[in-house]
């Protein structure tokens, strides 16, 4: 019966971000302050989609802050949680948790298209994001940011975004490690 | 009552930072106790003790497979008669995850470590088989129904309080799945026998799909001389922490 945290902690965060039906029975209203908690992690709150559109639809630097905070906090606050049993997962393996979580969140589908860990250079191509329907690239400052922020706590140092190219269905990101 | 005196268990294989986390959720104040607090003149000071789980493989600082073994034995050789003469008193005890397993009156071994457990027989305080689970994941489980033991029912309600009603969901690192024979039974014989006040009651059972744990009790309660023991093979500390909170109500000594 052996048992390694470290993996044990990785098969578990893939199986409950993965199913949406998993990561919903994880959630709980905390008593503290009666806002959500996912798997532990304490201080989420729902928030409408046109809420989002609003903000991608502020300066494109507003926009990506505000994600980029988001996103720090949202991967930060299941990073907190389970602290020793991530401390030692490499950035791939956060990135993986990172966007399994985003998407069972709602801020869209992303793939890894490439991830170099030493360099801290990763593409990602989103589909289903909140802001798809606007072609120009500084309409999507706000999931870039909110993917730079996942990232930058995946990575264990700030990633910073662009915006690479936009088409019909999906938008593509360039992240690199300062 | 004012709030009970709950002391955590700790050494360098227990998973005691989960509770912990859970009881700065819920605001409950906790004393951390190490292997030397382990006698009953310190035990006594508490009202309920939480005997946490333990980590097989060493990461970081913690656990280890020598760890782990050292764990479940300490428990089953060396705190032995302090935890039964503690529950004896009328202590409380609340036992999560891996150290179910030492509660009951059989664990079953994984082969290749069995030769390392001669001698350190489980405590007995329940009467149940324990088997250590098959995976990781989350676990759906319900409240198991007595519909010819009022007392039964009862003791459903106060450990799982606001969970007492429908299925709920947890947590799982492999806790033990418990039965009572071979035919996996998880009624104690005491209720078939139609006993008005059980003295051990299965309070919730898995409903999940995999066929080690489906329908095997999760959630059990028991009396104990004077005392109460809880034990709780799945972790509810991620989703469903507050069921601690009734586990506590009522263990607690009075």
């Amino acid at each position: 019966m052996a048992l390694d945290m470290e993996s044990e902690f990785y098969k578990l965060a893939k199986d409950i971000l993965s199913k949406t039906q998993n990561l919903y029975k994880m959630a709980a209203i905390s008593p503290n302050d009666g806002r959500l908690s996912l798997m532990g992690a304490e201080g989420f709150l729902i928030v409408p989609k046109r809420h989002l559109e609003r903000f991608s639809r502020g300066t494109e630097e507003r926009a990506y802050e505000l994600g980029f905070v988001c996103g720090e906090d949202t991967f930060g606050g299941l990073m907190n949680e389970f602290d020793e049993e991530i401390r030692e997962l490499p950035p791939k393996k956060l990135t993986e948790l990172a966007l399994l979580m985003s998407r069972q969140i709602g801020w869209g589908s992303f793939e890894v298209v490439k991830l170099n860990g030493p360099s801290a250079q990763v593409t990602l191509k989103g589909t289903t994001t909140v802001e798809l329907k606007h072609r120009s690239a500084k309409h999507h400052s706000l999931t870039c940011g909110f993917l730079a922020g996942v990232l930058s706590r995946a990575f264990g140092k700030e990633m910073k975004g662009t915006v690479e190219e936009v088409k019909k269905d999906s938008v593509a990101f360039v992240f690199s490690g300062k | 009552m004012s709030n009970p005196k709950i002391a955590l268990y700790h050494d360098d294989a227990s998973g005691e930072r989960y509770e912990e986390k859970a009881f700065q959720k819920t605001g409950v104040k906790y004393e951390k106790i190490g292997p030397k607090e382990m006698v009953l003149d310190i035990l006594e000071k508490y009202d309920v003790v939480f005997l946490p789980g333990a980590f097989p493989l060493r990461t970081h600082d913690k656990g280890g497979f020598f760890a782990f073994i050292k764990f479940l034995k300490r428990i089953n050789v060396i705190y032995r008669s302090h935890i039964m003469n503690y529950l004896k008193d009328g202590g409380g005890v609340v036992s999560v995850c891996a150290s179910v397993a030492s509660m009951g009156r059989r664990m079953a071994i994984p082969l290749p470590i069995r030769p390392l457990f001669i001698g350190a027989n489980p405590l007995g305080v329940f009467d149940f088989h324990a088997k250590y689970g098959p995976k990781t994941g989350v676990v759906d489980l319900e409240p198991v129904q007595y519909k010819d033991s009022p007392h039964a029912r009862k003791i459903v309600s106060e450990v799982l309080g606001d969970y007492s009603e429908d299925q709920f969901s947890s947590l799982y690192f492999r806790g033990p799945a418990i039965t009572y024979d071979a035919k996996h039974d998880i009624i104690h014989p005491a209720i078939k026998e139609g006993e008005d006040r059980p003295k051990e009651v299965v309070v919730a059972r898995y409903v999940d799909e995999d066929p080690e744990l489906k329908d095997k009790g999760a959630i059990v309660y028991r009396e104990y001389g004077s005392g109460k023991a809880i034990s709780c093979s799945v972790h509810p500390e991620f989703s469903t922490w507050d069921l601690f909170d009734s586990m506590i109500d009522v263990v607690a000594r009075r």
